[in-house]
């Protein structure tokens, strides 16, 4: 896919991710990885980014020896998906121009 | 690689970004996770990629790029400019003592001069030409006396106002050295 629009995505993709329940990293890659193509080196910034948009929070929890940062979703996180629905179904309309015109 | 190994490896690539403490915790979970789900150490460690594999795609990305670029835009940008300014200020000083020569010349020109011209007004026998001829090389030698004086007047207001310049500049650059220091 084009890197562009896949950074575009990818960010809306890992939000959406924790929209239902909070995650961690690891897992975050499991979820998303049969969707769209995500390494450990491009979740990190993605992660970050959203943090710092304060559309996601962090807490960690340790268990053992281990600690685990999870990520949580926050209301502004929840409005920016929100938001994103209509550029997503502008984002199909486009598509089906596209499909259309590309056979 | 092992555990260990990779992170110590991974911390010296990273130490120079911002928060590479972050980024050395999150990978040691995501290693913690893969073993505990019963991934392999040196498989996943591999899959990872390499430490400066690693430090090459963190540095790439946009924010962490744009910390670095504008940074390095605005130290370079402020040194051409101040560079600039004071080459520029060499070039006025240089030739300010250019005029302060030609200044110097006219003056003392005009000024010995005048000296013989009285000198001949007054020892010479005179004609009605004559006299208009002496007053009026007298007139033009106190005329370039008096521009060579203004050249002067204007050179010293002007170094004083450049020398002021470069003294500011100078102590901004060592001050900003000391902030960024």
């Amino acid at each position: 896919m084009d890197p562009q629009l896949k950074k575009g995505l990818l960010e809306l993709v890992v939000l959406a991710s924790l929209a239902k329940e909070d995650s961690y990293g690891y897992k975050i890659i499991q979820d998303v990885s049969p969707i769209i193509e995500i390494s450990e080196s491009t979740l990190y910034p993605i992660l970050r980014r959203l943090e710092q948009q304060d559309f996601v929070s962090t807490y960690n929890v340790i268990h053992l020896s281990r600690v685990r940062k999870y990520y949580k979703i926050t209301t502004r996180g929840q409005k920016e998906l929100v938001g994103a629905k209509d550029d997503l179904d502008e984002l199909k309309k486009i598509y089906a121009f596209i499909i259309k015109e590309a056979v | 690689m092992k555990k260990h190994e990779f992170l110590a490896k991974l911390e010296k690539e990273l130490a120079k970004l911002p928060d590479h403490d972050e980024i050395i915790a999150y990978y040691e979970e995501l290693i913690n996770e893969a073993l505990s789900s019963g991934e392999l150490e040196e498989d996943f460690i591999n899959h990872l990629g390499t430490p400066s594999e690693i430090k090459y795609k963190l540095s790439r990305d946009d924010s962490f790029k744009d910390n670095i670029k504008t940074k390095k835009n605005v130290s370079a940008r402020q040194s051409v400019s101040v560079v600039v300014k004071v080459l520029s200020c060499a070039l006025y000083i240089f030739g300010a003592i250019i005029l302060f020569a030609i200044g110097l010349g006219l003056i003392t020109t005009g000024a010995f001069t005048i000296f013989t011209s009285i000198y001949r007004f007054v020892v010479d026998t005179m004609t009605i030409s004559a006299v208009f001829y002496y007053i009026f090389t007298i007139i033009f030698k106190l005329s370039l006396i008096v521009f060579g004086i203004l050249i002067f007047v204007y050179l010293f207001k002007f170094s004083k106002q450049q020398a002021e310049k470069l003294q500011i500049l100078l102590a901004g650059k060592l001050n900003k050295g000391d902030d960024q220091g």
